[in-house]
């Protein structure tokens, strides 16, 4: 940018006629360029409204049928054509909100170790180590989730869980059902290993950038650690903290392969954290393949209401993150 | 000293509750460290242990069979997903390059010509 401005300032001063030719041709490259650049702006925005539009406009059928009440109807009866959202979108919910219950605790856990007490030479190939979480394809964690992690789950918490308080009267309902580990629970705990790395990093980047003088004049007080996290650290990076975490959330929402593997896929109102549910992303991902008719047109219409949660949840995100950005210059 | 007692006593309490929760605190952050690693490390081992069995020449070499016949490959998968892998690359570098260009604070290039031209 700056040479460009030498460049279209000086024919004046010199007036050399070459200038003035090099600085007109460099006026229409820059002019073209910006042209060019914009247009690929463009197309990126352009992709994504097309991406809803088309969403909606298969979806039409459905919410024509139906109307607002897709969304709560519990219903899922593809041979009668009878269908509602409610179910998938409880599925997607709790096996999210389960991920973030236990995500959230973690990742903090995770981010002031590395930011406070890890040792200085410990914390790159440690924070690498998360990051390596994040690296590991869904496909993988479903795999997983039901191969390894879904019989073990079975065996040492569903069933020593269930026997322990399954028959308590308020709380008993909870742990009910078959005990064979997969189900909503299991989805939510293979989720929130899923999007822990994504939370973590976000937590140790922002509270990375709380000024040294805050903290030190803190310790200097005699803060123990933990109360400069609680006291300083956390309030002062609080935006970016929710920011990380809704960036997990909207991971949590649209994960597809490793749900429909622990999820249970049936398509039923879960009765229990134990009992198999479905999520709208492991629903579209199961039924796509063999639906026709009305049926794909439910299933866009829950594909379009998935993009609409995950988009609120990202676009609150980022603007939570940009605002913590923005705290870092004072 | 019967005056300074009580002071320093309830000080102590304090201090001490400072202490431990500071101690529970970062105990427990440490735990879910070790957590996150001992996840990380279990995925690995169930990978490696699980992977090198099935790992010889034949499977990048040959496309995989039909079911139920033995040896075979997964040749045609590996070249799919490279393929596919490189054709996204070729697709969405000069896109997101020439997008990313226009956008605030990355590069401001798109000044000068405008407020020359008005």
């Amino acid at each position: 940018m700056e040479s460009t401005m030498d460049s279209q300032t000086m024919p004046a001063e010199t007036g050399n006629p070459n200038m003035a030719a090099v600085a007109r041709r460099q006026r229409w490259q820059d002019i073209a360029f910006h042209r060019i650049t914009q247009s690929f702006s463009l197309l990126v925005l352009i992709a994504l409204v097309g991406i809803i539009a088309s969403l909606f406009i298969n979806a039409w059928p459905a919410f024509h049928k139906f109307g607002v009440n897709f969304i709560w109807r519990v219903e899922w009866d593809v041979v009668n054509e009878e269908f509602g959202a409610a179910i998938a979108i409880t599925g997607t919910l709790l096996s999210a909100g389960i991920a973030m219950l236990i995500a959230v605790p973690l990742a903090f856990g995770i981010a002031l170790f590395l930011t406070e007490t890890c040792p200085v030479w410990l914390r790159r190939p440690l924070g690498t180590a998360i990051e390596l979480l994040a690296a590991v394809p869904s496909i993988i964690y479903g795999m997983f989730g039901l191969f390894v992690f879904a019989p073990l789950f079975a065996d040492y918490f569903q069933m020593p869980v269930q026997q322990l308080i399954g028959s308590m009267p308020l709380i008993g309902w909870l742990v009910g059902g078959a005990t064979n580990g997969i189900g909503i629970l299991a989805a939510g705990i293979i989720l929130a290993f899923m999007v822990l790395p994504f939370v973590a990093a976000v937590m140790r980047d922002v509270f990375a950038i709380v000024p040294p003088i805050l903290r030190e004049s803190a310790y200097g007080l005699g803060c123990t650690t933990w109360e400069v996290v609680r006291g300083v650290v956390l309030p002062y990076t609080q935006k970016g903290v929710i920011g990380g975490v809704m960036l997990g959330l909207g991971r949590a929402l649209g994960e597809t392969m490793a749900v429909t593997f622990v999820i249970g896929n049936a398509q039923r109102m879960p009765s229990s954290l134990f009992s198999p549910g479905t999520s709208i992303a492991s629903t579209l991902a199961n039924e796509f393949g063999e639906a026709v008719d009305f049926h794909v047109a439910t299933l866009f219409a829950l594909a379009f209401l998935l993009f609409v949660i995950t988009f609120v949840v990202l676009a609150a995100a980022k603007i939570l993150l940009m605002r913590a950005e923005r705290a870092k210059g004072f | 000293m019967a005056r300074d007692n009580p002071t320093k006593g309830m000080n102590n309490a304090l201090y001490k509750k400072r202490q431990r929760t500071n101690a529970i605190g970062l105990t427990l952050s440490m735990t879910a460290m070790v957590l996150g690693l001992v996840v990380l490390l279990w995925i690995l081992f169930v990978l490696f242990s699980n992977g090198f069995r099935a790992l010889d020449w034949n499977m990048f070499t040959q496309s995989t069979p039909a079911p139920g016949t033995e040896g075979g490959g997964l040749a045609n998968a590996i070249v799919g997903s490279l393929m596919m892998v490189g054709f996204a690359v070729l697709v969405s570098t000069p896109i997101g390059v020439l997008a990313a260009s226009t956008w605030p604070n990355t590069v401001t290039p798109a000044r000068p010509p405008r407020s020359r031209a008005s």
